[in-house]
């Protein structure tokens, strides 16, 4: 089966490629301790499959526009590394800007490519968060029930920060938990330094 | 990470140790929290001996 002359098979590695990309690159630059709350968000999935779709349909489309880009030769002579590296680079791709444009204070508007991206992705990468922020309430609320006391609070968490860790990172923490002026600040703190597991262990349910 | 989720001083750490030594003014830009909530952290941490402050300049120890 083929979709405009495309192999469907490549026209899947292709949104595959793209949809993993997608998915890894907002996990691992906003959500790296906490991905297990991402992955309860259904905003998440449709965020990657469109993604997906994007690059299925940029190689689907690729052979329509082979007069203006050229993918003769090299790796791109094979079909599925082509698919592979379409889906790779449609995110990159897509968030080509030629110029932003001022709309008013702290508030600008890309023009380029960038600014199809901007029907959907602020909007979506928005309720993702949301998603998250709800989640990860939901595992700190308990925790800092049956921890109410911030000095007690502040103990545990100082008496679980790894050994291995570097002393003045472990100066930077104390101050901050120090600092923290509830046993929930604490915890949230804690999970945004040491993930779900070691916060887990140090503040138990 | 984006060196922005982190908490405050360990945030502040990071940033100086990346530069090396970093001025005061670019470290109010890179963090975001007010400067005198950053000041605070920083005499905190030279205090303590993580971060060393040579006039203008925050440097990593």
């Amino acid at each position: 089966m083929t979709i405009f002359g495309v192999d469907s098979a490549q026209v899947a590695v292709a949104f595959g490629v793209a949809a993993s990309v997608t998915a890894l690159e907002l996990i691992t630059s906003k959500y790296p301790q906490t991905f297990i709350f991402v992955l309860k968000s259904p905003w998440f999935y449709a965020y990657i499959v469109i993604y997906g779709l994007l690059g299925a349909t940029a190689l689907a489309l690729l052979p329509f526009v082979a007069d203006q880009v050229k993918t003769e030769g090299g790796v791109f002579a094979n079909p599925w590394v082509k698919a592979a590296l379409v889906g790779l680079s449609v995110k990159a791709f897509l968030h080509i800007r030629i110029v932003t444009v001022t709309t008013g204070p702290g508030q600008s508007f890309p023009i380029g490519l960038e600014s199809f991206v901007q029907i959907f992705e602020p909007w979506m990468t928005r309720w993702i968060e949301l998603n998250h922020f709800s989640e990860v309430d939901k595992f700190i609320a308990p925790r800092a029930e049956k921890t109410p006391d911030v000095g007690k609070g502040r103990g545990l968490a100082i008496g679980k920060i790894p050994t291995t860790f570097d002393d003045k990172e472990k100066t930077a923490l104390i101050d901050d938990f120090n600092r923290a002026a509830t046993s929930y600040n604490v915890i949230s703190e804690f999970l945004k330094v040491f993930g779900v597991r070691l916060t887990e262990t140090a503040f138990p349910k | 990470m984006e060196t922005t989720d982190l908490p405050l001083s360990l945030q502040i750490l990071r940033t100086v140790q990346s530069f090396g030594k970093i001025p005061r003014g670019l470290l109010y830009q890179k963090v975001p929290a007010s400067s005198s909530e950053i000041d605070a952290r920083v005499s905190e941490l030279a205090d303590k001996g993580a971060v060393k402050v040579e006039g203008e300049f925050v440097k990593a120890e």
